[in-house]
């Protein structure tokens, strides 16, 4: 399975991000959810070397505290070092916010697979 | 925007199911902060889908305006959700997908980031 993205980013010229959190509207659930990424991503990105990105030992540390679950499932003591690779398609040893968000794109899909398979479990009871 | 590189999760059905089941515990255990993010973003496509795969052009304009309004300009003009609908509908079936709807997420979460840091990123 793969995941396709829009070539065409031209449709989405017209959604320029702004921080309309400044006014009265409580950002939602997902809005927070957003925000939180960005948040965990940047604590990380910061601890060492260049700041914006995730170096290896960056990475593995937030994948040990933040993803903990996920990591302790993964048998292969190599997982981080084998997503570190997969994430990092420029190939400068770091992973940007863009890559790491392909993790993020990645867990969702394996978290969505997993609620059809416990719904279907679920239905057949 | 750059393809989502998720090669690290398997993608034969066989080993898949062992993903899904590993992941389990971001949905059914008491996750952290990036897991319950996780979860957020796949719990509200699932919630407008009514558990579907697919999310249908009224249910996607009610997503965009009641989830994202706070992000999007124009998050509340149908014609305008409308475009940027069929814009994410890379398979043209005219339904969004939870893959394509995770394509904006992406897009808007890249975007939220640059806007915070004022770098942007190569967009390749």
């Amino acid at each position: 399975m793969e995941v396709n993205t829009v070539n065409s980013v031209l449709t989405f010229a017209h959604y320029p991000c702004t921080s309309k959190h400044t006014s009265a509207t409580m950002p939602s659930e997902l809005e927070t959810a957003m925000e939180s990424l960005i948040k965990v991503f940047h604590r990380y990105a910061s601890r060492d070397g260049r700041n914006g990105t995730l170096s290896r030992r960056e990475l593995r540390e937030l994948m040990e505290n933040e993803l903990s679950n996920f990591l302790q499932s993964q048998k292969d003591p190599a997982a981080v070092d084998k997503i570190m690779k997969d994430l990092d398609t420029n190939g400068d040893g770091q992973v940007d916010f863009e890559e790491f968000v392909s993790l993020v794109v990645g867990l969702s899909i394996a978290c969505e697979q997993c609620y059809q398979m416990h719904m279907k479990k679920m239905g057949k009871k | 925007m750059r393809e989502f590189n998720i090669s690290f999760l398997e993608t034969n059905r066989e080993r898949r199911s062992a993903v899904a089941e590993i992941v389990s515990c971001l949905l059914f255990s008491c996750p952290n902060d990036m897991e319950s993010a996780i979860k957020t973003v796949v719990t509200t496509f699932l919630n407008s889908s009514s558990g579907k795969e697919n999310l249908n052009g009224s249910g996607f304009q009610k997503l965009v305006k009641k989830k994202l309004g706070g992000l999007m300009q124009d998050a509340d003009r149908a014609s305008a959700v409308k475009e940027m609908q069929q814009g994410l509908d890379v398979n043209n079936d005219g339904k969004v997908s939870f893959q394509e709807y995770l394509t904006l997420i992406g897009y808007l979460a890249n975007s939220l980031s640059e806007s915070k840091t004022g770098t942007s990123a190569n967009a390749s």
